[in-house]
């Protein structure tokens, strides 16, 4: 990789290596020990300084880039580093697309253990890959050195010690760990989309926000939250990776939730669940304003409307009625076009993209039926024909809608709802 | 034009158009969407002339880290080699914006995929259309379509979005895929996530 910079920077003695630096970044190793002690945890932190702009990555870096790879070396009495991810931002690039990361400073904390580690000093070091991006993106690699002081026991350094404790409090907390927080997530068809919901805390100053992990079989869009009854809930629709699949009876997610209050102080969480698909026994009562949007979350129904508004659009354009048309019939034949638009937009979130093509196909034969037969003024048998066509047409949208939908058994919930 | 033919044509158009966002999402599975494009050699070059072919769509832009390391790697023109002679199609799209600074003009996109090596026909989608269509993120981003026209393959070239590895010890994803789809068998995995630069939309 020619634009990958491989630099040894010097080592360094004491609680911060040496940077390594870039027009758009500067990387090194820090601990928060003058002295570290020679067995228990040793924390380290892999120290990001970024250009205006620039951003680097959380563990899912989204649409594009990639999070930093990092290898450390071995030594004498250290244990395998583990490093952990603080709550992320999102970055909203050109074209829809997003990035989660950080931008201007960034701690990544790293765990470790020692045990009995020998002599005066632990030689670390690691190989850092990363990117580094605005818009554009950079790759480097470095390697990364630091001398760390050992002692019996631990010496805090008043330099790092704040930096690296600041950013160790952002990394979220287990599910489950802080007292009277639940997080409980569910697959409803209807989208298809991720509910996720977390009871026990409260908004930050900052809108809270909701981060998945890739996941095999979806990709997510960006989500919606509202306030619960003590919690917030979080909507994230899902695009199925693969056509045609049936959402499954459950699969695994994993989330991080941030700008969260719990008692006072500001938290993120994050959990790995096995999220199943929500069962109509356990649906829960739905709020007032949700069971008003519930009116089009029926395939059948948005199809039927869909049609109407078709046929109204034909009818007002005088392709049923021989009757020309006046300029205020026009105008309403419009807006019933673009109702037929915004139906089908709402269609293409309750049955699959191939249920929604034939619908559409069969909207198409519509009118085209329609036209036709308009054209045919003189040859009543060949109307009769095309009129019946029209009519099949019509019937068998909603038809089609249901055969199609993406799943029966949350469908039915909403009927009910309507 | 009668006006009543104005009237259909404008709303089969309209229905038509509401028609695209269900295949504009690049899923496996779905049907490819169609294009037709101009290449940097001036060549129009149309999804639909390669009917009956496996065709693989490889997002590029040469200013890209990623896209340039791969061309310079030569990992996409020695597949292209590979499978070239089997009934396999290998196109470049980029999607770079023209107001964009990564945007390469003709001339500067022909000598680069001359120095290094690129042995595939590089289409330009300056507008974005057709990269949004396919849900096209990253340079590079892979797509194979299959001989029907489905989309067999959505994600990344392989596992290795540092170039860490050697070459040997990457998973090539989309030389796994066309091995799989040339015997018939079923691509896996048939949707990874892709790594790189965004495309420049």
């Amino acid at each position: 990789m020619a634009i990958v910079l491989l630099l040894a920077a010097a080592p360094a003695w004491g609680v911060a290596g040496e940077w390594a630096v870039n027009d758009e970044s500067r990387v090194r190793l820090i601990t928060p020990y003058r002295t570290a002690p020679r067995d228990g945890e040793l924390r380290l932190g892999l120290h990001f300084k970024l250009a205006p702009g620039w951003h680097v990555y959380w563990k899912n870096s989204g649409d594009a880039g990639f999070p930093p790879v990092v290898v450390f070396g071995e030594a004498a009495g250290l244990g395998e580093p583990e490093l952990l991810w603080p709550a992320p931002e999102r970055f909203e690039l050109p074209g829809d697309l997003v990035a989660f990361g950080y931008a201007d400073e960034v701690v990544y904390p790293v765990r470790a253990r020692l045990s009995g580690a020998p002599g005066d000093v632990l030689k670390l070091m690691a190989d850092v890959d990363y990117l580094v991006c605005e818009v554009d993106c950079i790759p480097y690699r470095y390697q990364l050195t630091l001398d760390q002081p050992l002692g019996d026991a631990a010496e805090a350094d008043p330099g790092t010690e704040p930096l690296i404790a600041s950013w160790w409090s952002r990394v979220p907390a287990p599910a489950g760990t802080l007292a009277g927080v639940t997080t409980e997530g569910s697959l409803t068809a209807s989208g298809p989309a991720l509910e996720v919901r977390v009871e026990g805390v409260e908004a930050g100053a900052e809108p809270p926000g909701l981060f998945l992990e890739p996941h095999d079989d979806f990709d997510t869009e960006k989500p919606e939250v509202r306030t619960a009854d003590g919690g917030l809930v979080f909507r994230v629709p899902l695009r199925p990776k693969q056509a045609g699949r049936a959402l499954p009876k459950e699969t695994g997610f994993a989330w991080t939730v941030t700008n969260l209050v719990h008692d006072g102080r500001p938290v993120s969480l994050e959990a790995r669940q096995t999220v199943p698909q929500r069962a109509a026994a356990a649906e829960p009562g739905p709020e007032p304003a949700v069971s008003r949007a519930s009116v089009l979350r029926s395939p059948i129904l948005i199809t039927l409307l869909a049609v109407g508004a078709a046929l109204f659009a034909l009818w007002l354009w005088g392709l049923l009625d021989p009757r020309p048309s006046s300029p205020g019939r026009e105008a309403l034949g419009f807006a019933a076009v673009a109702a037929v638009l915004g139906l089908l937009y709402a269609l293409s979130r309750q049955i699959s993209f191939e249920g929604l093509a034939w619908v559409e196909l069969t909207l198409l034969g519509m009118s085209l039926c329609a036209w036709l037969r308009r054209k045919a003024a003189n040859r009543r048998a060949l109307r009769l024909v095309l009129g019946l066509g029209l009519l099949a047409c019509a019937l068998t949208a909603p038809w089609l809608a249901d055969r199609n939908r993406l799943n029966d058994h949350d469908i039915s919930i909403e009927e009910k709802i309507v | 034009m009668s006006s009543n033919l104005m009237k259909s044509a404008m709303l089969l158009a309209g229905l038509t158009l509401a028609a695209l966002p269900a295949f504009a999402v690049g899923a496996v599975g779905e049907t490819a969407p169609a294009f037709s494009l101009q290449g940097v050699d001036g060549k129009s070059y149309s999804l639909a002339d390669y009917k009956g072919k496996v065709v693989v769509l490889e997002w590029v832009n040469p200013n890209c880290p990623f896209s340039d390391r791969h061309a310079r790697e030569k990992t996409m023109s020695e597949l292209n080699k590979k499978y070239g002679q089997k009934q396999v199609v290998w196109l470049g799209i980029n999607s770079t914006n023209a107001s964009h600074r990564d945007f390469m003009k003709p001339a500067d996109h022909l000598a680069y995929n001359q120095k290094t090596g690129i042995n595939y026909p590089v289409l330009y989608d300056e507008t974005g259309k057709i990269g949004k269509a396919y849900d096209a993120k990253t340079t590079p981003h892979m797509f194979i379509i299959d001989p029907q026209g489905k989309i067999a393959y959505n994600g990344a070239i392989d596992d290795d979005p540092s170039g860490r590895k050697d070459k040997a010890e990457r998973v090539n994803f989309v030389d796994g895929g066309l091995s799989a789809e040339l015997a018939s068998k079923a691509i896996d995995p048939a949707a990874t996530k892709p790594y790189g630069c965004s495309v420049k939309y």
